[in-house]
């Protein structure tokens, strides 16, 4: 029997988010689940789905889906751990959305949960040292590319030839990011940021910038889709559009290796939810770089071709622009919890719960997710009204 | 376990200096970039390619039906479908696709004291391939600049690395027989393509 309502978000619940070692995902992770159902309303005994998104890489504690008996849930009808990197949050939320509709569950938590930050190294140093031996990635470790900064920065330095921007229109992003922090108090980093601070950071691999990079943190996110009736105090956020797109690119000439495709998943989004582009109050993108908040609002048609830059540097994205981007400080000054971070960031504002980086009347979000070298990408259309 | 990385089989190799130096030294010189320990894997899934290095061939894959360069791990061609996946040697000759010089130097596993370069290689081939310099490089060469393809000895296995020397102006030239490098500039095959996308990177992370 399916559900009586469309299907929405109607609990988002966080953990602190940590930037010193300590806690595990699956104790973050039900943290998270019980805030969001507390905020839902609901109770352990109200779930019959369990979507479950971890961090990437062989890890021992790894979350999975042990975590529906670890944390404590009862029966299930719909248990998964979903995997498409970067774009799984999103996507957990397509999934959570479609199942209710099919009937095949009520009321679906999706967590993702995350403890990268270790005792004794920093989390540079613990992502140089993953990635094996074998294969392709084996052969680039051999070169020097450790971590994922190098990789990103070969994708920079690619973007800059084909789309003419360059580090000034890093710079903008990072600064316009920074200034959407300040109002979010689950922010990490809160300071002011303006130029002359950002060309003073660290130079990791050129042309990204330690100020370029988004601030891993121990945390987690959860949240709550239900087609029922719930007892929460704030507005139901609904699923209008959503749409993937998971673009073949070769590693081979003429074509582009490390751009382009996405465009059909926000495509997809919009068409589905009878929106378009002009609709959309806030944008939430995945923003691992600061390059790749550059890339997407060209990729996803945000804005004209190759003129990313320039409407950064107008203010455009920044707080009181008529573009808002990454209205929580993303993941660059805000939390870096992949897919998470854009999703959860969404739903406040749809709620209005922004406080003092609240984008007045927001109530149409995109929510863009990315996985691997921007392989994979996972978008939603969130609205205050339901798309039936 | 330690291939012989220096034995140059293109008959272009004859008359270069690097080509004399002996495999003894090769496999005890240490690199100029990395440790030992990021050695790759010399038998596992890209062992027709470091099989190829080890005798100063780059080889790469090619689907064996319709002739398309594939990436180092495509199982099967995107153009037709086919499994049969032939390696084979390629001219050592491209040109910088995408670039960067990389600061952070992590402690342990990187070797020098200065920013090195990375550069993703557009190969004549058609194959993309990441690799760093034959030798240190202060800077980084700009996109579009023409290279020809060498080989560094990583823990004794042999690796493709861009030389600047033969190709153009800004060249910083190095010694490669005292760096554990196989010079090997000359073109000996032309094929289509691929170099790695690799499709296992983790978080995407600072
Ligand atoms: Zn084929």
């Amino acid at each position: 029997m399916a559900s009586p309502l469309e299907p929405a978000v109607v609990g988002l619940g966080l953990t602190p988010m940590s930037l010193s070692a300590g806690g595990v995902p699956v104790d973050l992770a039900i943290e998270a689940v019980a805030s969001a159902l507390a905020d839902a309303g609901l109770t352990r005994g109200d779930v019959d789905g369990l979507l479950v998104n971890s961090s990437q890489g062989v890890r021992p504690d790894r979350l999975g889906v042990a975590l529906a008996r670890q944390g404590g849930l009862g029966d299930l009808r719909l248990l998964e751990h979903v995997e498409i990197k970067g774009a799984t949050a999103a996507a957990m939320i397509q999934r959570a959305v479609l199942a209710i509709r099919a009937g095949l569950a009520r009321t679906v938590i999706c967590v993702f949960a995350d403890a990268p930050l270790r005792a004794g190294g920093t989390s540079g140093s613990t992502y140089a040292h993953s990635g094996g031996n074998d294969g392709a990635r084996g052969l680039e470790r051999a070169s020097g590319v450790l971590g994922s900064v190098p990789t990103y920065a070969l994708l920079a330095s690619r973007y800059f030839a084909v789309s003419g921007g360059d580090p000034e229109d890093l710079c903008a992003v990072a600064v316009s990011t920074r200034a959407w922090a300040l109002g979010n108090p689950d922010a990490v980093v809160r300071k002011p940021l303006d130029a002359e601070g950002y060309f003073a950071s660290r130079m990791v691999s050129a042309p990204l910038r330690v100020l370029d990079c988004a601030r891993p943190v121990n945390g987690a996110v959860a949240l709550v889709v239900s087609g029922e009736a719930t007892p929460g105090q704030a507005p139901r956020v609904h699923v209008r559009g959503m749409g993937q797109a998971h673009p073949m690119r070769r590693r081979r000439a003429p074509g582009e290796s490390w751009f382009g495709g996405g465009r059909a998943a926000v495509d997809g989004a919009l068409a589905m939810a009878g929106l378009t582009r002009s609709d959309l109050d806030v944008i939430e993108l995945y923003d691992p770089f600061s390059v790749v908040t550059l890339l997407l609002l060209e990729e996803y048609g945000l804005v004209e071709p190759g003129q990313a830059g320039k409407v950064v540097r107008s203010g455009a994205t920044a707080p009181g622009g008529d573009l808002p981007v990454n209205t929580g400080g993303g993941q660059l000054s805000g939390f870096y919890l992949q897919g998470m971070t854009p999703l959860a960031e969404a739903v406040v504002q749809l709620r209005g719960a922004g406080g003092a980086r609240q984008v007045p009347g927001a109530s149409t979000a995109l929510v863009g997710g990315i996985g691997g070298r921007v392989d994979h990408h996972a978008c939603l259309i969130l609205d205050l009204e339901p798309s039936r | 376990m330690s291939p012989n990385t220096a034995s140059p089989a293109s008959p272009a190799e004859a008359a270069s200096p690097a080509a004399v130096t002996t495999a003894q030294a090769q496999v005890q010189a240490e690199d100029w970039l990395v440790d030992a320990a990021l050695a790759p894997l010399a038998d596992g899934s890209l062992a027709p390619l470091y099989a190829g290095a080890a005798a100063g061939e780059l080889t790469l894959p090619f689907c064996a039906a319709c002739g398309l360069a594939l990436e180092l791990e495509q199982r099967a061609c995107d153009g037709c479908g086919a499994t049969d996946i032939h390696w084979r040697p390629v001219e050592r000759a491209g040109s910088v696709h995408a670039v960067t010089l990389v600061h952070r130097r992590e402690p342990g596993l990187v070797r020098v004291t200065e920013p090195y370069p990375v550069l993703d290689i557009e190969l004549a081939s058609g194959h993309r391939l990441i690799m760093t310099t034959l030798t240190a490089a202060g800077s980084a060469p700009v996109i579009g600049r023409p290279v020809t393809i060498g080989f560094r000895s990583v823990g004794g296995v042999a690796v493709p690395a861009a030389s600047l020397d033969p190709a153009g102006a800004d060249a910083a030239p190095g010694s490669p027989t005292t760096s554990g490098t196989i010079t090997a500039p000359d073109p000996s095959a032309a094929g289509l393509p691929a170099a790695a996308h690799t499709s296992s990177e983790p978080e995407v992370s600072p």
